[in-house]
């Protein structure tokens, strides 16, 4: 029996294959900065691969289970192959066992194979489309090899069965280090293991961004050799099933961003080749085939053009919707730092905000002052130093929006009706850098942060309290970096607890308009807060009427990551195809818990449902003690 | 005489108007910003100053690789030996006002009398013409109401350029740190410049109440057409005190005073 022998070496020679590719890919990657990582984290990926990862596979069962019947199928096979031939141990019953795992991996090709039928938009197509083929090959050559018994294997069907596998084994094998689509199960596996957020896969939302070494000229991302290792690692993960661009809410705008595409141009950069193998759909208006990078070359714009960047809402959506757990926000803030911090070029009105946050603390050029005078009829304490207080309100931009004033009015009508021991800033408060940072200026968000560090640290208070999830954000998510430790609570989760403890008395909602909620992204995914603004509302006896995308998948106003600053053109607007949302769920108010979303949503043309903050909402509807 | 002219900007040390924060001056980083695409590598920036300048590194973030700093004592400059500094550049750039001290635009003026040198001030756009006859340099001038004048000269002169000028100012913070502040030379001493004016309070002027029209928009339309007589009470009956009760009724119905 001369076939064993020849799997043997067949599995040898791929062995090798794959070792020489991967180190080949392997000098790419090493090309990045250095990254602390854990090596202990490859004894993790089995655990981050069957739970962290497939959590997300899971939420669309059709390829979860295709995948399970393909994937697991080969790699048992392969184990397998590897147990009995590659140290020529040659035993039947593993023989058995190969076989039916390849049968296993046969079914599941089929079912990939009827998908790449009639796909949906968002699969890249091109070099993917040929997967089942060459999968299936490799599974029935095994399967012919293995199952038929010697008197029936002529040295014809041997033949061309043992071809049939070495082509499929050159798909599984040569893919890492032609940068093929079989390279995302190497580079996959190893991604889960040197994750750039490994804390992720303690359950915790890691979403704060790592703070630049600015007085080490660490000045964010030029050329794709500035990345991190491991994230230009986890560019190569990418399996380009456009989950992200299904969710970005740019892309749907038809502004020039699609994150798959982005990460698949990162991967061009990474292995310095052009776009033109893309064969995905574009960025919206960028023509693929024109772009080309290299390791060492600047990403923008001979590979991405900066309208790509700068249309980031930094929204996260398509971050929650990777299978493979790639950070793209991480990677778009990265580059756009460098373009700040060393080019200075930002579009839109997104200059003047920054000299203004450079020059008067506040984004509008306002004096700090005016911050507060919407309350100046509300007699708010203003926190001194040396006189304790429980809870520190801090307003945010916001404050100078004269909508946004309505909801800390009855924000602050709705602490004092609890009697909750709360001070303000007053002329103290600065912004807290949010917007510069999201916009890259990294240099006066930390300036901001430090400053405003030292003003919270001459004051006694338990708990900080804002109606502004980027206020809470950088407070509670990005201040620790720097050396700010405080309890941050958002005021839909202060006003859950109250309701809670029995110290608001509310009367249900009179008017019975049907009502939907809005999850702003740095409350929902950035911070895990999806609860509490619902308990509220449930507690006013609203009925929610859920809009299809909400809750972690929620859709984005469109006015976060500095979008409407640097307001880069689409065919439609972001905050219209929100509203849209909300008409189709039958909703005639908005509950709202952010200024950014207050701001987008009224911003909408034309009649619309009513957009009112939870803050506003419970303040109409609190019952006067008598 | 190059291709290029040589070109110098001098600029002053800016104060946010609200904050006191110190900074670029606006109009004086615009006219740096210009002088850098005109001149390229012949290109010189000069402040005359303190050395430790706060503002000055804005300058650096805005684009100048370094600024030449001449030391001088606030307020007593020698426009002379300023003169002597840029004497040797085609065209010399200021902005329009100072952001800081009197802010009174004569410095530009000063200096092309001390040079003996043609002054354009409002400059909006500068394009240099190379002839036979030697360097023509023609400027777009800023008036009042969308209206342009085109000026030319030959050098040397001193412009000093408007604030709406089109220069697009963009602030690196690499480039803040990076570049550098020389200190060349110095002015001696002068008698201070600053205009022999006194300096007083700004009366408050009282506020007149007036109380607000609540109107549809339909009507204040109409208004407008109509003449009609505004009603009003004279009080001419009672004592003083029933007189100031009409004023006070007047006031408490508009809501004018609260008590």
């Amino acid at each position: 029996m001369a076939v064993a022998p020849a799997i043997t070496v067949l599995f040898w020679l791929s062995t090798a294959t794959l070792m020489i590719g991967l180190a080949r890919r392997a000098r790419l990657w090493r090309a990045g900065q250095r990254a602390p990582v854990e090596w202990a984290g490859l004894l993790a990926v089995p655990k981050r691969y069957f739970v962290d990862l497939h959590h997300v596979v899971a939420r669309e069962p059709y390829i979860a289970n295709t995948h399970v019947a393909v994937a697991g199928g080969a790699v048992a096979a392969i184990l397998l192959v590897a147990l009995n031939y590659g140290l020529a141990i040659y035993s039947p019953i593993l023989d058995v066992a190969i076989v039916l795992a390849a049968l296993v991996m046969v079914a599941g090709v089929f079912f990939v194979w009827q998908r790449r039928r009639h796909p949906p938009k968002r699969l890249s197509r091109g070099a993917w489309d040929r997967l089942p083929y060459t999968l299936a090959l490799f599974a029935v050559g095994l399967l012919v090899v293995i199952a038929t018994p010697a008197q029936y294997l002529s040295a014809a069907i041997a033949s061309v069965a043992l071809f049939f596998l070495l082509a499929g084994s050159a798909e599984l094998v040569l893919g890492i280090g032609f940068g093929a689509p079989m390279k995302h199960a190497v580079a996959g596996l190893l991604h889960l293991a040197f994750h750039p957020r490994p804390e992720r896969f303690s359950g915790v939302r890691s979403t704060a961004l790592k703070p630049l070494e600015l007085e080490k000229m660490e000045l964010g991302v030029d050329a794709p050799a500035d990345f991190r290792w491991n994230q230009l690692l986890s560019f190569d993960a990418c399996v380009q099933c456009g989950k992200c661009e299904q969710s970005c809410p740019a892309f749907a705008a038809g502004q020039p961003l699609n994150p798959k595409k982005l990460i698949q141009d990162l991967v061009c950069g990474l292995s310095g080749t052009s776009d033109a193998n893309y064969a995905g759909r574009p960025y919206p208006g960028i023509a693929i085939g024109a772009h080309s990078g290299a390791l060492d070359n600047p990403i923008v714009p001979q590979l991405i053009e900066p309208a790509t960047l700068w249309s980031c809402t930094t929204c996260r959506a398509c971050v929650e919707e990777c299978p493979m757990l790639i950070e793209h926000v991480d990677a778009i803030v990265g580059m756009r730092r460098s373009l700040n911090l060393t080019r200075g070029e930002i579009p839109g009105t997104a200059p003047e905000i920054l000299a203004n946050l450079r020059e008067t603390d506040t984004q509008g050029g306002y004096p700090k002052p005016a911050r507060y005078n919407w309350s100046i009829d509300l007699d708010v304490p203003q926190a001194v130093p040396g006189k304790p207080f429980d809870v520190l309100l801090y307003a945010g931009e916001g404050a100078f929006d004269m909508r946004y004033q309505r909801t800390l009015r009855a924000l602050v009508r709705i602490l004092k009706a609890a009697k909750v021991d709360f001070a303000v800033l007053g002329g103290e408060e600065r912004d807290t850098g949010d917007t510069a940072r999201r916009l890259g200026d990294e240099a006066t968000f930390q300036r901001l942060a430090k400053e405003n560090i030292s003003t919270f640290a001459t004051l006694k208070f338990s708990r900080i309290v804002t109606a502004d999830p980027h206020v809470l954000h950088s407070l509670r998510n990005e201040y620790p970096a720097l050396g700010g430790h405080y309890v941050v609570v958002h005021h839909t989760a202060l006003i859950a607890e109250l309701m809670e403890q029995g110290r608001l008395s509310t009367a249900t909602l009179t008017n019975g308009k049907p009502l939907t909620y809005h999850d702003p992204c740095y409350l929902g995914r950035y911070n895990g807060e999806f609860e509490a603004p619902r308990a509220v509302l449930r507690k006013l006896g609203a009925t929610l009427r859920e809009m299809e995308r909400s809750g972690p998948r929620a859709r984005c106003c469109g006015g976060g990551g500095g979008a409407p600053l640097t307001d880069i053109a689409g065919i439609q607007r972001i905050p219209d195809m929100r509203m849209a949302d909300v008409r189709e769920a039958g909703a005639e108010i908005v509950a709202v818990a952010c200024p950014q979303c207050t701001a987008m949503l009224e911003g909408v043309a034309g009649s619309h449902a009513e957009v009112l903050d939870i803050a506003e909402l419970v303040a109409s509807a609190l019952e006067v003690p008598a | 005489m190059g291709d290029v002219p040589s070109v110098a900007a001098l600029v002053s040390a800016g104060r946010h108007p609200l904050t006191g924060v110190p900074r670029a001056c606006r109009g004086d980083a615009v006219a740096m910003a210009l002088g850098r695409a005109l001149a390229g590598e012949k290109f010189a920036l000069f402040h005359i100053g303190s050395v430790d300048e706060p503002s000055l590194r804005d300058y650096l973030a805005y684009g100048a690789d370094k600024v030449e700093v001449i030391p001088a004592n606030k307020g007593d400059v020698d426009i002379n030996a300023v003169a002597d500094v840029v004497k040797n550049f085609d065209i010399v750039l200021t902005g329009t006002r100072a952001e800081v001290a009197a802010g009174s635009g004569m410095f530009p003026y000063m200096l092309a009398h001390a040079m003996a040198c043609p002054v354009v001030t409002n400059a909006l756009d500068i394009r240099v013409d190379q002839s036979d006859t030697g360097t023509n340099v023609v400027i777009s001038q800023f008036l009042p109401k969308g209206q342009r004048r085109s000026i030319a000269s030959a050098t040397p002169l001193v412009i000093a350029v408007h604030p709406f000028a089109a220069a697009t100012l963009k602030y690196a913070h690499s480039r803040r740190v990076s570049g550098t502040i020389n200190v060349i030379g110095s002015v001696s001493a002068a008698p201070a410049r600053q205009p022999s004016w006194a300096v007083e309070a700004a009366p408050r002027r009282p506020v007149r109440l007036k109380a607000a029209e609540k109107q549809a928009g339909h009507a204040r339309l109409l208004s407008a057409i109509v003449s009609e007589a505004k009603g009003g009470v004279v009080a001419f009956e009672g004592t003083t005190v029933d007189k100031a009760q009409v004023v006070l009724n007047y006031l408490r119905e508009h809501r004018l005073v609260d008590f």
